[in-house]
């Protein structure tokens, strides 16, 4: 089932919007991440797609019917609470069949359904606990067999893996996303973490500010950022944000530090210029003309996060191979040599300059747009 | 913090003398029970003469079966209307949005403040005007729910997670439904809790009953003992003991098999 988001809209008070315009297209049996920092609305939105809260303007379709003034069990749809929202006074086949039992399904079909759902999530030795005899991954693969035994299509979910630790979350991202790609189920998944956005959405809508920043593949989001916001908000370690200005035709130079050949012309005017530090380099230490200063070296396993700061006092952010040995004080040469993103001064994305090896203390290689 | 002998010698001293001062009158109460009246008249409190015998005559001549029937209708009927409706209105203070909701509530907060007492004349004349005297609804009907039940319930229902409602919503439960399904069982240990406290409460009513039975047809235990007391020309002290003993025992069955619900813990698990 697909649906359909209008310009919707939320305001609790008059002219105080919460969400607006909020328009997007979810295709049946697609996960859906819905992604923002706390209190961007994304959950106040899954409410709105629920039932639970009326929408104030806009329209929403849920297969090709207007659903906008539905009651919730109209819309054929279920919901994983972040919570798990389980009966603790029933066990866990019972829990599951909630739903079903509420909705009169007949007794022999109930009973097939729940045992399935509880053979999916693997709980079949627990079926008569009760929620208080199980362990938080345990509860929440409850939670998501009742979402399984429903005959509903849409599942909602809002940041079902936040109170799960970070092993049993990376494990259950796998679990869901195959179970949802098993079932066909159309998903829409609220999350304020963009590595579970990023390695289990078909599409991604970034929240921020009560409207939606950008919609777009996990791909697309990291490559083709559409604003400084999502440009920082996606990848670890994030993306440096450089104030920028036009020094040369075809040329910017960043943090009055490091030049950036352009493909073509800009108007002159301020500008902000995001690379990610995957994107830097580092000339061997003793080479080249130092520019920046390490303030920071935090060890990451397989690579090294350098905090540094560039002659001009721009913080910036670095990687490196964890085989040098860098110390907080070092005098560094750092060059670009992956994509650079130019954003105007208000963060809206101009276009995109691809990687050639630049260095600020040598030849300026032109780069292709 | 380790405490010291002396500390936890005093500490047990004191605790014996108020088990001894709060348990005393009652196993002596006991004790008397199973003595012949003249043993009790003449204060020979250690007599080896010790029966039920007094057990045996209260049941054969006083009305003291008819008293305990008659608390039990009350008590019952009392504890079932005070568990629906105050749960019924504290659902209400709770899951529904209304008008006033909560000037209402204080309205009925108000009302605990005003001690029973003051409230006898102005309910008198009502059940008077409403023909309900010497009934069993005389004793049912002023006290088919209370304030504080109402109160207590809505507490407890507030403790139900929003997400509960959420669920419920999601899959198209009604509000009776989730009152039935979900808010009873989630709040069991405070409707077993307000069930022992109405039914304790109303088997314990004296002043109530006293001035609106007259007969041994409809009055409840309390008044009934204080009538043995005044009937019985050369007061048979051993016989109205052991009436007594007989008046509390419902109580400390109540007391008993309610304590076995009042435990921690159990609706964890609902949410993280």
């Amino acid at each position: 089932m697909s649906i359909e988001l209008n310009a919707l809209g939320k305001a609790y008070t008059a002219d105080n919007w919460v969400l607006q315009n909020v328009t997007a297209h979810i295709e049946s049996g697609e996960f859906f991440a819905i992604v923002g920092p706390s209190g961007c609305g994304k959950s106040t939105l899954l409410r709105m797609i629920a039932g639970l809260i009326p929408i104030s303007t806009g329209e929403l379709q849920i297969d090709g019917k207007v659903a906008t003034d539905l009651p919730p069990k109209d819309r054929q749809l279920t919901m994983v609470f972040q919570s798990y929202a389980l009966f603790p006074f029933l066990s866990v086949t019972d829990n599951v069949a909630f739903g079903l039992k509420a909705r009169k399904f007949p007794a022999k079909e109930i009973e097939e359904r729940v045992t399935k759902a509880i053979k999916l999530v693997n709980l079949e030795e627990f079926k008569d606990r009760r929620p208080r005899d199980l362990s938080g991954g345990q509860r929440q693969r409850v939670a998501l067999a009742r979402a399984i035994a429903s005959d509903a299509k849409v599942c909602l979910m809002d940041e079902p893996l936040s109170n799960l630790d970070a092993q049993l979350r990376i494990k259950m991202r796998t679990e869901l996303r195959n179970l949802q790609q098993e079932l066909g189920l159309t998903v829409i998944y609220v999350t304020h973490d963009q590595v579970e956005a990023m390695t289990m959405a078909d599409h991604i809508m970034v929240l921020h500010d009560h409207k939606i920043q950008q919609i777009g593949t996990p791909l697309d989001i990291y490559n083709r950022p559409a604003n400084t916001f999502v440009a920082s908000f996606f990848g670890t370690p994030r993306m440096n944000l450089l104030p920028a200005r036009v020094t040369a035709d075809r040329e910017l130079t960043l943090a009055d530090t490091l030049k950036l050949a352009l493909p073509k012309p800009l108007p002159v005017a301020d500008y902000i210029v995001g690379i990610r530090p995957t994107s830097l380099y580092l000339l061997p230490q003793g080479e080249g003309e130092p520019n920046a200063q390490v303030k920071t070296v935090e060890y990451l396993g397989a690579q090294i996060l350098l905090e540094a700061e560039l002659s001009d006092g721009t913080p910036i952010e670095l990687t490196a191979d964890p085989d040098e040995n860098y110390r907080a004080g070092d005098w560094l040469s750092v060059g670009i040599d992956g994509n650079a993103y130019i954003f105007d001064h208000t963060g809206e994305v101009q276009f995109m300059v691809e990687g050639g090896r630049q260095h600020a203390s040598r030849s300026h290689a032109s780069a292709q747009a | 913090m380790m405490l010291t002998k002396t500390h936890k010698t005093l500490r047990y001293l004191v605790l014996v003398i108020m088990a001894i001062i709060i348990i005393g009158p009652f196993i002596l109460g006991f004790w008397t029970s199973l003595l012949p009246t003249a043993d009790i008249a003449k204060g020979t409190l250690f007599s080896t003469h010790i029966s039920f015998q007094n057990y045996v005559d209260a049941v054969q001549q006083t009305a003291i079966m008819r008293y305990l029937l008659n608390s039990f209708v009350i008590s019952l009927l009392t504890m079932a209307a005070q568990l629906l409706f105050c749960s019924l209105g504290a659902y209400a203070f709770v899951f529904l949005s209304f008008k006033g909701r909560d000037f209402l509530f204080y309205v009925i907060l108000a009302t605990m403040m005003l001690p029973f007492e003051a409230e006898v004349i102005p309910n008198f004349a009502t059940v008077r005007q409403l023909n309900l005297l010497n009934h069993y609804a005389v004793m049912v009907i002023p006290f088919l729910t209370s304030a504080f039940g109402i109160f207590m319930l809505r507490q407890s229902f507030r403790q139900i997670p929003p997400e509960l409602k959420e669920a419920a919503d999601v899959e198209g439960l009604n509000h009776w439904q989730f009152y039935w399904r979900v808010t009873l069982p989630y709040a069991r240990i405070s409707l077993f809790t307000l069930a022992a406290y109405s039914f304790l409460e109303s088997w314990n009513q004296y002043l109530w009953p006293m001035l609106t039975t007259f007969s041994d047809k409809f009055r409840p235990v309390q008044d009934g003992l204080r009538q043995l007391q005044s009937q019985e020309t050369f007061n048979n002290w051993g016989m109205i003991q052991a009436s007594a003993v007989i008046v509390v025992i419902p109580t400390l069955i109540v007391l008993f098999v309610g304590q076995h619900y009042f435990k921690d813990g159990l609706n964890e698990g609902a949410t993280k």
